[in-house]
């Protein structure tokens, strides 16, 4: 039973008025700019299509066109991976749950510019907490590799290097004798968690030691990315190859997946319990109901968040300007950094708006494209 | 009605009754700790500048000075990040301020669409001479023959040198046949000291560099001008960017990269702080000549009161006349639209006769004008001020192109150098060549490349120039 | 039943371990800001963006003490004395009274006194008087003549003094140190106490001067008051309540209209709302700061809270979906009983979508508590800034930033929200209980 149009009309009557003057408006005026010559303290002048053939030509505009494509093409499905999970880790009842819904969230609640300049301390390769980590990594690796294997004089194994056998055998011995543990699952999951860990290591140290035999590898002389100043892991020949510094600015933004995670966690309550329990009963274990449950119920909200993070990675502006500017060398000038010196910096308003509407235009493809991909696959429960 | 409509229908009023009586605070009733008891008879008025910290303070005694000497105006100050896109807005939108402090750069963008005042007429009535100034300094605020802004602080550039680094090194400079008593005289003479002063370590990494063109950063398009090159020729109308002795200050920067290595020296600037940082590269003692502004020892000193440096006019390649400073300031100017621009204009006066000597002296600057009065020296902290304020006054020192178009060609500049600076001579063409054969490949394709730039970066600007003067002349011609 | 539930069996212990430590290794990682920021605004300046020589100077400020006049206080180290043939360094009691300033300058108060080139507190250290009652060091710029009992000061000046000691060249290196105060923690003179003569000071050896932890929450005050904390704060809460209230009303009204009532076109307007989110801000940056300036609204705050009492897409999709979500049932019956859709709304959908309300109040009040490109550009006069513009501007000062009072005036920006944060999840999560009908 309907009340007839009206209501509808009078309900959405506020958003109409904002669609027509705060949005359609500026849409419009903004397209009419787009082909004007318009510097900011004169009137417009209308000079057709040449803004659009400039910035075709433009090569700083394909530069940065290019790095925030890359940016966005890396950084949201990283980020969507990384939020889903992280409201599946969240969902779980673990000790201090609560506690850690608010740590995951306190990027976005400190200030932009406090975060920013963390990160550049992160980054420095002198004395930034990544490189330590990064070069502390092999040199402890290193390390324990020594107290296995003889790295450095004639010989190769130690006598403590037969310690390492102990994983595979008692594996072994789990997996063969059902006898003992037939009635203490947890001893033998335990027993085996223990022997995986120990097989990890003797691979690790033999992979290490091996490396160091054969080859000139040297883990204290390891050269460390220079993540913010410049260098790049591809060779110079490959065009528009992204830099350290672009992969930093990525590294940050996974920073941000706190607010999807949350906003993942509210929906990933809404799934219904009957729908474990039948897996359960299926015998189905935590990987497969994550995948065949949980990850179909919260499609909606995944497909919304990364057509969200697609545009917002689009527009990426505060944290590359701070942090560098567009350097070195403009390699990680987005295309909103662009707009935004096009406008402010050489007062070419005309030139900039053209140059948002391309990016419009990109953003509503990728959307598309986005929307199209998701088709057989997010499903749409009680609509 | 039901209640529910009746409860919307009041929040709604509630809310509109809110934005109407919510208005723009008045200028008259900010910063009410300042005012003096005569606030309200006298007229307000707003002025928006930059600065921020010390520098803010300084700017403030200058107001509070003219506010305490007479009674007729109060003038606010109103510190605005971003002062000129928040003025150019504030223009456009037909509601300036009544004073605005911008940097030179903007004045031409400013001066073109008439969004200033031209002050001509209040300088000849108040007796303001162009004499009193400092040429190139006045020359920064003028645009077709008038003059639409003032400077206020100005900046000039020389060399600082480590005294400690040469002292250090006294034998080996001799060695050198080089005299560790004083700085070098001619570029040719600073690329040897730079070799004789660099130390490195065991694995070949730098430790000091005598001097890098890349520090501090600010200046890259400057250093074509110690060359004798130019970047506009305004009597052609033409860019020069790529002008021989533009190519051959590139080459010379180039050699620094090849020298020493692009990669390692990376590693070495990556640690390097501000200009306001201990980490700084010369406060730290990690490059022992450096190219700096006159605001650069009270940093020093800041940062390491008792280091011993020298600062001299930064050394010209051989043959070119010296001695060269690149000139710029923050300049003073009225907005177009401004409601009392005589009262405006008293402010602005005071801001270049007494109010100028106040400021420059605690921002530790030199004054932009010949003569400044003889007290302005007592108790300078800047004890190298003489060095600025000679080198400022040489006929030889330069400003940038007078060009609106100017902030998009100093980043195809910047772009350029670091291009240059990072560019890689592909071992496809280095196959097979050792030593000086070698060297002088690359030095042969190295020269290639920066030619290749720089006329790219002229062809790239020529046409920005050509097409505004076009749009510009199509605007004349629509509204005749 | 709902999907919390099915959790309600705890996993498997050593699942459990492996999740803690995901989560402990994440947490650490994203807790890092929070403990960086609270740990610099602790420390004094010259030690904030210094590469860290150990763990614990990463954490914690050192500074230095030692014994000055029998007491044992926080000094700071001015300069280093080296006394040589040529250079003697006495102690000394002056017969007369002089201005500090003479110290230091090498003119007189006649001098100073005359010319505006010196602010107004350096002017107060500069007149604070040396009475017979103290002691100087004539070292360097003044100097003391034992023969005469004369003190030269730098100003030129000369009077007579009486020795207390004189300083021996000694193996150690010898430091002037002075007795440090809190409020130096705002000096732009590192390292100094900027010519204070009524403060305690000795000539020590260096080993009598000892290193400690140094913990320096007068950041705060100093920094609160530089950002003016008591107003941008008035400031940015009017902002918040208005754009919050604002932001929820109208989006549950018009995600109702979309979601629960039909007419014509609605699917069509429902497909724009969702286009407008894909408009880059630079498409309409310009324009609409050209209407508002048409509307006279540059220079308030309206243009920062009038649009969203208009509705803002991204909240309205939100709503809507999970309005959608919800039990028809309810709202037939409660139509057929005769109430209108705005009790509907009011009665029926709002207590079952308390989530999803509280996440949006959350949200907006988040990215207004945060927004600095808005208040930057239409706010013009002090008075009115918010927390967020006065936090920019400190940091994007022109002479250095001064990062220790930075990072206090981002703790006391972010300690709101995290307080909020933390009670806004517990309505989260009681929300989700109470609406136990799902499923």
């Amino acid at each position: 039973m309907s009340r007839g149009p009206l209501a509808g009309y009078a309900f959405i009557f506020p958003w109409l008025i904002a669609l027509v003057a705060f949005v359609g408006y500026p849409f419009v005026a903004g397209f009419y700019f787009s082909f004007c010559d318009y510097p900011p303290l004169k009137s417009p002048l209308f000079v057709g299509t040449s803004n659009y053939t400039e910035l075709l030509r433009d090569h700083v505009f394909q530069r940065s066109m290019a790095t925030t494509l890359t940016y966005a093409s890396v950084a949201v499905p990283l980020g969507v991976f990384l939020a889903v999970s992280l409201g599946m880790a969240l969902n779980t009842h673990v000790r201090g749950q609560s506690f850690y819904r608010v740590i995951f969230y306190l990027p976005h609640l400190v200030p932009t510019v406090v975060v920013a300049l963390l990160w550049l301390w992160i980054f420095n390769p002198h004395f930034g907490l990544l490189n330590a980590l990064l070069g502390a990594i092999p040199r402890a690796i290193d390390m324990l590799a020594e107290v296995f294997f003889a790295l450095d004089s004639a010989g190769f194994l130690r006598p403590w290097a037969a310690l390492l056998l102990a994983g595979p055998l008692l594996a072994a011995a789990v997996k063969l004798l059902p006898g003992p543990f037939s009635r203490r699952p947890r001893l033998r999951s335990l027993l085996l968690s223990a022997a995986a860990a120990w097989i990890a290591v003797g691979v690790v140290s033999l992979a290490d030691a091996l490396l160091r035999w054969l080859t000139p590898y040297n883990p204290s002389r390891i050269e460390l990315p220079g993540w913010l100043t410049d260098g790049t892991p591809f060779p110079a020949s490959v065009p528009f190859a992204p830099p350290w510094a672009l992969w930093a600015l990525i590294l940050m933004s996974m920073w941000g997946v706190g607010q999807m995670a949350v906003i993942y966690l509210a929906k990933l309550q809404d799934v219904p319990v009957d729908l474990y329990e039948a897996a359960d009963i299926d015998g189905a274990g935590w990987w497969r109901k994550a995948w065949h449950v949980t990850i179909p119920m919260i499609s909606p909200v995944i497909l919304f968040n990364a057509v969200m993070g697609i545009i917002g990675a689009m527009q990426v502006f505060a944290e590359p300007y701070i942090m560098t500017n567009g350097g070195p060398e403009d390699k990680t000038r987005m295309v909103a950094m662009f707009i935004y010196d096009q406008a402010f910096q050489y007062q070419r308003i005309g030139y900039a708006s053209a140059v948002a509407w391309v990016l419009f235009l990109v953003i509503v493809i990728l959307t598309l494209l986005t929307f199209r991909i998701s088709r057989g696959h997010v499903y749409y429960a009680g609509r | 009605m039901r209640r529910i409509h009746a409860a919307l229908a009041a929040l709604i009023a509630c809310v509109v009754l809110v934005g109407y009586f919510e208005t723009i605070p008045s200028l008259e009733s900010s910063d009410a700790a300042r005012l003096p008891e005569d606030a309200a008879r006298r007229l307000h008025l707003s002025y928006w500048e930059k600065w921020g910290s010390f520098e803010r303070d300084a700017c403030q005694a200058m107001v509070d000075d003219f506010n305490q000497n007479q009674h007729e105006l109060f003038v606010h100050y109103i510190n605005t990040s971003e002062v000129n896109r928040k003025a150019m807005l504030a223009i456009m939108g037909g509601d300036p301020p009544d004073v605005v402090g911008l940097w030179a750069p903007d004045v031409l963008p400013f001066a073109e669409a008439a969004a200033l005042m031209p002050l001509d007429e209040f300088m000849a009535r108040a007796g303001l001479e162009p004499g009193y100034y400092i040429d190139s300094y006045l020359e920064l605020g003028r645009y077709a023959g008038k003059t639409y802004a003032l400077p206020t602080t100005p900046s000039s550039v020389a060399l600082f040198y480590n005294k400690e680094h040469f002292r250090r090194k006294a034998d080996a400079l001799r060695a050198a046949g080089l005299d560790p008593g004083r700085p070098p005289a001619t570029i040719e003479e600073l690329d040897r000291y730079a070799a004789v002063l660099n130390e490195f370590d065991e694995n070949g990494e730098p430790r000091v560099m005598g001097f890098l063109p890349t520090e501090p950063g600010w200046f890259n398009s400057s250093w074509i001008y110690y060359f004798g090159g130019g970047l506009y020729d305004p009597d052609t109308g033409r860019m020069t960017a790529d002008a021989p002795e533009n190519v051959r200050a590139y080459k010379w920067i180039k050699r620094y990269a090849e020298t020493y290595g692009r990669d390692k020296l990376l590693q070495f600037r990556s640690g390097f702080g501000t200009f306001d940082s201990p980490l700084n590269a010369f406060i730290e003692g990690k490059v022992s000549m450096e190219m700096q502004g006159v605001w650069f020892p009270n940093f020093i000193r800041r940062h390491r009161p008792h280091m011993e440096f020298g600062v001299t006019p930064f050394p010209c390649a051989e043959g070119v006349p010296g001695p060269r400073t690149l000139i710029d300031a923050d300049v003073i100017a009225i907005p177009r639209g401004c409601r009392h621009p005589e009262e405006a204009w008293k402010f602005v006066l005071h801001s270049q006769t007494r109010g100028l000597a106040i400021l420059c002296r605690l921002h530790g600057k030199h004054m932009p004008v010949k003569n400044p009065p003889a007290w302005y020296r007592q108790g300078h902290p800047n004890l190298e001020l003489d060095v600025f304020q000679a080198v400022a006054a040489s006929p030889q020192a330069f400003v940038y192109p007078r060009l609106s178009l100017w902030k998009e060609y100093n980043d195809e500049l910047s772009r350029a150098f670091e291009h240059v600076w990072n560019w890689l001579p592909p071992e496809s063409e280095l196959a097979g060549l050792d030593g000086t054969a070698r060297e002088a490949k690359v030095e042969e394709l190295c020269e290639r490349e920066i030619v290749r730039t720089l006329q790219r970066v002229n062809t790239t600007m020529q046409a920005r120039l050509d097409s505004k003067i076009a749009y510009d002349r199509l605007r004349e011609g629509g509204t005749r | 039943m709902r999907g919390a539930d099915v959790t309600e069996k705890r996993p498997a212990w050593h699942q459990s371990m492996i999740i803690h430590a995901i989560l402990a290794v994440g947490g650490l990682f994203f807790l890092m800001p929070l403990v960086w920021m609270i740990v610099t605004s602790l420390k004094p300046l010259d030690q904030t963006m210094r590469p860290p020589r150990s763990v614990a100077e990463a954490f914690v400020g050192t500074g230095n003490r030692a014994m000055l006049g029998g007491r044992d206080c926080d000094v700071v180290l001015e300069r280093e004395i080296t006394v040589g043939p040529g250079s003697p360094a006495w102690i000394v009691r002056p017969g007369e009274a002089f201005s500090a300033g003479e110290l230091r300058l090498p003119f007189g108060p006649d001098t100073w006194q005359k010319y505006p080139v010196f602010n107004k507190a350096e002017l107060a250290l500069m007149n604070a008087p040396v009475t017979p009652e103290m002691t100087v060091l004539a070292y360097d710029r003044n100097r003391f003549d034992p023969g005469t009992g004369t003190l030269t000061l730098c100003s030129g000046r000369t009077l007579p003094a009486t020795p207390v000691r004189q300083i021996q060249p000694s193996a150690e290196k010898l430091w002037l140190v002075r007795e440090w105060r809190p409020e130096d923690t705002d000096q732009k003179e590192i390292g100094s106490a900027g010519g204070d003569v009524s403060r305690a000071w000795d000539v020590l050896p260096e080993s009598a001067i000892r290193t400690s932890v140094r913990l320096i929450p007068y950041n705060y005050v100093a920094a609160l008051s530089r950002i003016r904390f008591g107003r941008s704060l008035l400031n940015t809460l009017f902002l918040c309540v208005m754009v919050v209230t604002g932001t929820v009303i109208s989006s549950m009204l018009v995600a109702y209209g979309f979601a629960f009532l039909e007419f014509r076109g609605r699917d069509l307007l429902f497909g724009i709302t969702m286009a407008t989110m894909m408009i880059p801000f630079p498409v309409v940056m310009i324009p609409i700061y050209l209407l508002y300036r048409d509307l006279g609204w540059i220079g308030s705050f309206k243009p920062l809270w009038v649009t969203s009492w208009f509705g803002s897409a991204f909240f309205i999709f939100l709503l809507r979906q999970f309005f959608l979500g919800l039990p028809k049932d309810l709202l037939d019956a409660a139509r057929i009983d005769g109430c209108s859709e705005l009790e509907i709304l009011w009665n029926v959908v709002v207590p079952l979508s308390r989530p999803a309300i509280a996440m949006v109040a959350l949200f907006t009040f988040l990215g207004t508590w945060k927004d600095f490109l808005g208040p930057l550009i239409y706010l013009n006069h002090q008075s009115q800034f918010t927390l967020s513009l006065s936090l920019q501007a400190f940091a994007s000062e022109h002479g250095g930033t001064p990062w220790h009072l930075l990072m206090a005036a981002s703790t006391a920006f972010s300690l709101p929200l995290i307080v909020l944060f933390f009670l806004a999840m517990r309505v989260f999560i009681r929300g989700i209980a109470m609406t136990g009908l799902k499923g």
